[in-house]
């Protein structure tokens, strides 16, 4: 393999990585929780897609149909379980420890009840495109046209965030909200709705992230638990604070971990990630990418 | 519209910060809020805009008890509070800064906010000389200036200042000062006005209440109170 090959293997994936990140920053911006039940939010998620795809078998109303059960189960999330944790954890210790155990604990939950509803078993999720890897003058490069897909989707995706959160009065009170929610609040803004939205959109990036990395990982109640890692990860590289910052994160995780396995051999994949995990909290917690130009997005 | 303050008790867990305040804030006059640090000052202002719950008594806004209302509630009533501390969104720029005070009134009233983001830039050119700088880039002063320039554009009945002149230059005090007696006179809205700096507040205050540990010690006309030296010895310390 050389190395070109191997870094166009890694684009797709980094974009999928990408959005979770973007959703794991959206969340801890506007609500300072990591929200670790992502992993089972996105695929509860994807099983409403794939209901949907085996009920009338059409991909693109499953797609749409995933990404409106996470904007919807995102916004559930908040406002039943996490609004009150938020608002009970008062103290320096519990503020601090009682969300992770309460997103931890809503995790197994989802998979739970994703167990009862749709079994244990690893299920295959249909493609729109082919997975074959598509041929330049003759050579076939490791970028199918399911990757292009993959590649355009997210794209279009974070661009329709960016005008948003760039262009609108939502995507104003939402970065405000997030950086100073006290002056958000007397600018007469309702900062729990923000919050309510932020989550929704979250959930809604969770969705799509995981109808696309489906067909690759298949669908089981823990089958993104892998993917939550990465996307921290990439969240985590971008400073945790920067959309942009986690979207690039996440496309330098993809590319890098794709050059890892190349080289090195699947096994290092998941190792090499959680090494640089730990690394950057040691050595550069602000993320690589977590300038402050950046953190504006 | 009068604000009526009564039997107003405000604990930040065992520590009373306001204990049994009763005043009143008359329509279309400064007055100034007095007194030392901790004396309960900004947190009889946080209560006032819902940012804080009282233990007891009663804030009225004629009808309406702002004590049960959430803050955004009391700012579409027409009370704006610009806490202590030049509190603006450092990440935004100024021009989105003072956008943000808008948005809750911009479906019904879009060309009056557009008209008041105007008129911040005429009262503070620094401003609108620097609409595309991020806030965090602003000096002290300018700072200051966004961040009652964003309580103006949501045009408040009633405007809650909180130590405006915090850290500042005295001839920017002074400017401060000027433009918020000015800006008094031109809306005939009604400013509350905390400040540690007393002289200059009550200069442009018609009525001053004296807070002391909590308590309400004086209400009473701002002249008054500047020539009552006794007074002022005992809570102003001069
Ligand atoms: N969040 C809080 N938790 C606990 N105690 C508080 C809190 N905020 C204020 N206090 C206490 O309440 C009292 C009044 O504080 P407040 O900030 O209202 O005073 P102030 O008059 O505004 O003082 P300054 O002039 O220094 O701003 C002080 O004793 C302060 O320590
Ligand atoms: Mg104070």
């Amino acid at each position: 393999m050389n190395l070109i090959n191997t870094l166009i293997a890694g684009v797709s994936i980094g974009a999928i990585y990408s959005l979770i990140a973007f959703a794991l920053i959206l969340v801890w911006r506007s609500t300072r929780v990591v929200n670790f039940a992502q992993a089972g939010q996105a695929a509860f998620s994807t099983y409403v897609g794939l209901s949907v795809e085996k009920a009338v078998g059409n991909y693109w109303l499953a797609l749409i149909a995933a990404i409106i059960a996470g904007v919807l189960v995102g916004a559930f999330v908040e406002v039943v379980i996490v609004r009150f944790i938020v608002k009970r954890a008062t103290s320096a210790a519990t503020a601090t420890v009682a969300p992770v155990i309460a997103m931890l604990g809503l995790l197994g939950i989802f998979q739970g009840l994703m167990g009862l509803i749709w079994g244990g078993d690893y299920q295959p999720y249909p493609t729109a495109f082919s997975r074959d890897g598509i041929s330049i003058a003759g050579n076939q490069i490791p970028f199918s046209r399911f990757d292009l897909f993959v590649l355009l989707t997210v794209v279009v995706a974070m661009s329709f965030a960016a005008v948003i959160f760039q262009r609108t009065s939502l995507g104003l009170s939402m970065r405000a909200a997030a950086f100073a929610p006290e002056v958000t609040r007397l600018a007469g803004i309702r900062v729990s709705r923000i919050r309510t939205l932020g989550w929704a959109f979250a959930g809604g990036a969770g969705g799509l992230a995981g109808v696309l990395v489906a067909p690759t990982t298949f669908i089981a109640p823990n089958s993104f638990d892998l993917l939550l890692v990465f996307g921290f990860t990439a969240a985590v590289i971008g400073g945790l604070d920067s959309l942009i910052g986690g979207v690039l994160g996440g496309l330098a995780l993809g590319i890098g971990l794709s050059v890892v396995t190349g080289y090195l051999g699947g096994s290092y994949t998941f190792m090499t990630a959680f090494v640089l995990l730990i690394i950057i909290l040691l050595v550069r917690p602000q993320g690589i990418l977590g300038a402050r130009g950046a953190r504006r997005a | 519209m009068t604000l009526r303050v009564r039997g107003l008790t405000i604990d930040h867990g065992a520590i009373r910060a306001i204990s049994n305040a009763t005043f009143n804030i008359p329509q279309g006059s400064i007055t100034a809020v007095i007194g030392a640090n901790g004396a309960g000052k900004s947190t009889l202002l946080r209560t006032i805009s819902g940012l804080k719950r009282a233990t007891s008594g009663n804030i009225l806004w004629e009808e309406l008890e702002l004590h049960r209302l959430q803050t955004e509630q009391i700012v579409r009533a027409g009370i704006v509070h610009v806490p202590e501390g030049r509190s603006v969104v450092t990440e935004l720029t100024v021009a989105e800064n003072l956008a943000l005070g808008g948005i809750w009134r911009s479906r019904n009233n879009k060309s009056d906010v557009l008209a008041a983001i105007a008129e911040v830039y005429e009262l503070f050119p620094r401003l609108g000389e620097r609409k595309k700088q991020r806030a965090d880039t602003l000096s002290g002063g300018e700072r200051q200036m966004l961040a009652i320039g964003r309580g103006l554009i949501s045009r408040p009945q009633l405007l809650l200042l909180d130590e405006p002149s915090l850290g500042l230059a005295p001839l920017v005090v002074e400017q401060i000062f000027q433009t918020l007696a000015e800006l008094q006179k031109s809306t005939g809205m009604t400013i509350l006005l905390v400040e540690q700096n007393a002289m200059s507040a009550l200069r442009i205050a018609s009525q001053g209440i004296v807070l002391d540990q909590g308590q309400v010690v004086i209400a009473d006309d701002a002249r008054a109170i500047m020539n009552d030296t006794a007074l002022r010895y005992a809570y102003l310390g001069y």
